[in-house]
């Protein structure tokens, strides 16, 4: 069964790589990188979240410092995408430990609503002078494509369309390195400690195990993962804004994937969050303004009629269908 | 030189209309243990309807206000039902519902009235009290906040519906072995919820003097600061975190820069976040 | 906003269309975010436009930026006021495509700094308190007013920086009569005028208020700050006068059309439409590339002013081309007070002035 799971899943991967010969269109490309991206924030948010039900809702807290350290970094010393992005998610794992680690008593819905105070104190401090100016200001800092150097080279008809590609298999590794991780974490017997934790606390607690090093552990790697794509995310769009940390950017489409997808699975974000963002951008076509109250409404009703998510209620289904 | 009466005057102003939203979110924590997203909603709603009935359909503005009231408790009912009750058990699921709950509604209203702020008229001037400058729809506010505070200070402690209110944030089954319905006991606290949030947004436009569609949001980003600092579960503590909360604005803005109001009372339950999680008043948890 | 852009597409089509196209509208909102910015711009593009009117949003227009060099796709904005998006338009060859057919945010700054210098000179004040929202924004304008002040003998002897909540300004405005403030200089850009002229008339500061706010542009705003706003001068970009001769008659037809005044966007994209129209017919072609140059040595005549691009395609701002104009308030009605060759002969203006105690104002001619 291992083995066919893991097949299914380089077949997957390799269908992924190939999307962009399919002839598919820049609009599209662009919208299935930032697909990915979302994919991957709400995977780090289910490393951690979906596992011990410690609702961390300030994960965009964690994914704006990777976004603005890499940001900074370039800004103040010019230092490279590709090195500036794995720091971002060292930055990310470090700030986000210090800052909620004391969080951490906390439980169930507390702290929640705890995590969700630090991006909207980062997302108003960074309005105020003079925060406002180390930040960016109005435009936010300008960031490079981490392929920049090689996209000028290219000549004008190929740079276009190299420009969407490029991006989505950037978005496309992170993703399947942070799905593989996921996969690692969720089903081994660090997930089932972690998973245990969700269950029930203080029944893993008495059988003597540290509960606060496993929490540690999976906030760092959910951190890390989450701080990588945040830096990643803003080199794509090419600009670090305060708005990567506000609620209705990322937090919103991150929790809708997760709860579509269904809390705790790997298969879940990935589908979810390409319906997500997909059918988000391609509702406009559709219906216009009216789009967010559609889908508002369809969220709302998809996950009250299946509140363990649609996608892995799906994704099961088709496992019992195909007899395994 | 710190006008200290002006000061002490505006924290208990601001501090009435925050605890009164506060209290209705507060509520829904204590009685079912989720966060309400569309908390702001409420706000948003009592808002633009006292807008409409007062400037649009011409009643007084005493009237408008208490009309505007019940379609808001009814409102508070619906989105209870439909988006709260459906998910209880998955914490997160609320959490996202509600949020698209008052999406839907912001944006409804945003399309209806536009993001443009409208103007809302106050009771012009003010008294003179002993050297301070006292606007006299403040003084308004203060009395009815007073009597808001109060009536469900009443409420919660000598009424039946009170105990059982009381008794359904301690656990669902101890309120069924005495004789409650928890589900009632929820629909009931979301009607108030909803009731009192839009009792600040009334007591609030006047003050403020504009509404907007986001207005709602505003407000609900305060009240999880306050409820937090008071201790999640704790109705005294999110009354008394408001007025902490209130006076921390007004400190800063005379002392500092008012600016830094804006800042500085997050910056303060983000510390005390890592002294002290649990709140002021919150239980160990 | 999008109301104009409608009305300037009729009117074209009405008369023929460009080059004899008849040219087709298609929208999309970026909800003021970057990420729905690059989507909908590749979205508009897959459609099959030629140009493309917007962002609005700096931010927003900032990631733009590589996307647009990349789509080579005619791109002139109505807002966008970022001096950063300049700077990278000027140093960088494969930017062309970007048009600011508005103003960016120096220049914005300066225009307001010209009446402020011309006030004081003529009254000879040399105090100013300046009170500004506390939002990215205005950080050009801060940095500005800085430079700007000590070189027109101005001292800015109060700042007061406030949130987008600020309850009261009573500390404000005495702090600012403490350091010896005689002009107040206001910025703003969201619901905050009711809050400031509510203490400015009760705290009876009576020190003239000059500057520019989101809700002051609006006809309403009389009625918003129930006539606090006596006396105050403030700015609007795109205002019903015979700024050329085409003002009026677009003022006009709008109202008539829409039943409520143009927003200061409405007025731009409206010319920025009509210029982009005059350009193609003057090169008599859709293409991108072709319209560039066209676009560079271009002087239009919208009803705004005459639109002119400097080397990194933002306006040039004057007089003679684009600038905002200064109107003061006063009993209900709207008096244009700025640049001083709109202004109408015999014009005079209210300086507020305490006296027992009493805030009066003072008929003044002017200029």
């Amino acid at each position: 069964m291992r083995y066919k799971g893991a097949a299914a899943a380089l077949v997957l991967a390799a269908g992924m790589f190939l999307l962009p010969r399919a002839g598919l269109g820049v609009r599209m490309l662009n919208s299935l990188a930032i697909a990915n991206i979302f994919a991957v924030y709400a995977l780090s948010f289910d490393v951690f979240s979906g596992t011990t039900l410690y609702l961390n809702l300030g994960h965009t807290f964690i994914i704006g410092i990777g976004a603005y350290t890499t940001a900074l970094l370039w800004r103040m010393k010019g230092v490279k995408p590709y090195i500036g992005i794995p720091i971002a998610g060292l930055a990310a794992m470090a700030v986000g430990i210090l800052v909620f680690l004391p969080s951490l008593r906390l439980r169930g819905a507390y702290f929640a609503i705890a995590s969700l105070m630090y991006p909207i104190a980062l997302y108003r401090i960074s309005t105020v002078s003079p925060f406002s100016m180390i930040l960016g200001g109005e435009g936010g800092i300008p960031v490079p494509h981490p392929l920049q150097s090689y996209l000028a080279e290219l000549p004008a008809a190929e740079a276009r369309r190299a420009f969407y590609t490029t991006s989505y298999y950037m978005s496309l590794l992170l993703l399947l390195a942070s799905a593989a991780a996921a996969y690692k974490i969720a089903y081994s017997s660090f997930g089932v400690v972690l998973r245990g934790i969700g269950q029930d606390e203080e029944l893993v607690e008495a059988s003597g195990v540290n509960t606060l090093r496993y929490k540690l552990l999976a906030f760092m790697a959910s951190s890390y993962i989450a701080g990588v794509a945040g830096a990643l995310h803003v080199h794509i769009l090419m600009a670090a804004s305060p708005e990567i940390l506000a609620l209705d950017t990322t937090l919103i489409p991150i929790l809708s994937i997760v709860v579509l997808g269904g809390l705790g699975t790997v298969i879940g974000p990935l589908g979810a969050s390409y319906i997500t963002i997909l059918a988000y951008e391609y509702l406009w076509g559709v219906m216009g303004e009216l789009r967010s109250i559609a889908f508002s409404l369809l969220l709302i009703a998809l996950i009250v009629f299946k509140p363990e998510g649609l996608i892995y209620t799906l994704y099961a289904k088709a496992r019992g269908a195909l007899g395994r | 030189m710190i006008p200290v009466p002006t000061l002490f005057l505006y924290t208990i102003l601001y501090g009435f209309v925050y605890s009164i939203f506060a209290v209705g979110f507060a509520l829904i924590f204590g009685v079912a243990k989720v966060a309400n997203v569309a908390h702001g909603a409420f706000y948003t709603i009592a808002a633009y309807l006292y807008y409409v009935l007062w400037l649009k359909a011409g009643l007084s503005p005493v009237a408008a206000a208490v009309a505007c009231l019940p379609p808001t408790a009814l409102t508070g009912v619906l989105v209870g039902e439909l988006t709260i009750r459906p998910v209880l058990k998955a914490p997160v699921s609320v959490f996202v519902t509600t949020l698209a709950a008052s999406a839907v509604i912001e944006e409804v209203v945003r399309i209806l009235f536009s993001t443009n702020p409208l103007p809302v008229p106050t009771i012009r001037g003010s008294y003179s009290f002993l050297g301070v400058y006292v606007p006299k729809a403040g003084i308004l506010v203060v009395a009815l906040g007073l009597a808001a505070v109060a009536l469900l200070t009443l409420l919660l402690d000598k009424t039946m519906l009170g105990l059982f209110i009381r008794a359904t944030a301690e656990s669902w089954d101890e309120v069924r072995i005495i004789g409650g319905d928890p589900l009632r006991v929820f629909r009931v606290s979301m009607a108030l919820s909803a009731l009192y949030a839009g009792i600040a947004a009334v007591l609030l436009s006047p003050l403020e003097m504009a509404i907007t569609p986001y207005g709602g949001s505003l407000q609900l980003l305060k009240a999880f600061a306050i409820v937090i600092l008071g201790g999640l579960g704790s109705i005294a503590g999110s009354i008394a975190a408001s007025f902490i909360f209130s006076f921390i604005e007004q400190a800063v803005s005379f002392l500092f820069m008012a600016n830094y109001a804006y800042i500085a009372p997050l910056i303060l339950v983000v510390i005390m976040l890592v002294i002290r999680p649990r709140g002021l008043f919150g239980e160990e948890a | 906003m999008l109301k104009a852009v409608q009305m300037a597409v009729e009117e074209i089509n009405a008369q023929g269309g460009v080059l004899g196209h008849p040219i087709e509208l298609v929208t999309y909102d970026d909800e003021n975010k970057p990420e729905k910015g690059t989507s909908g711009y590749a979205y508009l593009v897959e459609q099959g436009c030629k140009v493309i009117f917007g962002p609005f949003g700096s931010h927003v227009a900032l990631a733009l930026l590589d996307h647009i060099a990349v789509h080579k796709v005619l791109t002139i904005s109505y807002g966008a006021v970022s001096d950063e998006i300049d700077k990278r338009v000027a140093a960088d060859p494969k930017y062309k495509y970007w048009f600011r057919g508005y103003v960016n945010a120096t220049s914005q700054a300066a225009a307001t700094w010209d009446i402020i210098a011309y006030y004081c000179r003529k009254f000879g004040l040399k105090k100013v308190a300046w009170f500004y929202e506390d939002l990215p924004w205005t950080i050009p304008h801060a940095q500005y007013g800085q430079k700007r002040a000590p070189k027109e003998g101005i001292e800015i002897v109060y700042v007061h920086p406030f949130p987008p909540d600020v309850k009261s300004f009573v500390e404000g405005f005495a702090k600012a009569k403490e350091a010896g403030a005689q002009l107040i200089i206001l910025q703003a850009s969201l619901t905050e005028d009711p809050i400031f002229t509510r203490d400015y008339v009760a705290q009876k500061v009576g020190l003239p208020v000059l500057g520019g706010t989101t809700l002051a542009m609006m006809g309403n705003y009389w009625n918003v700050t129930a006539g606090g706003c006596q006396g105050f001068i403030m700015i609007a970009w795109g205002y019903p006068t015979d700024i050329t001769p085409k003002t009026m008659a677009f003022y006009r037809k709008f109202v008539e059309k829409y039943g409520e005044e143009p927003f200061f966007t409405a007025w731009y994209v409206y010319d920025d439409i009509y210029m982009w129209k005059a350009a193609v017919e003057k090169a008599g072609t859709f293409d991108s590339d072709a319209l560039i140059p066209v676009l560079e040595e271009i002087e239009y005549t919208g009803v705004c002013g005459v639109y002119k691009f400097t080397e990194s395609h933002t306006v040039l701002v004057g007089p003679d081309y684009i600038y905002p104009l200064f109107f003061q308030w006063r009993d209900g009605k709207r008096t244009v007070v700025w640049p001083l060759k709109l202004v109408k002969p015999g014009t005079t203006i209210l300086v507020p002035k305490l006296k027992d105690g009493e805030v009066v104002f003072e008929e003044v001619p002017w200029p």
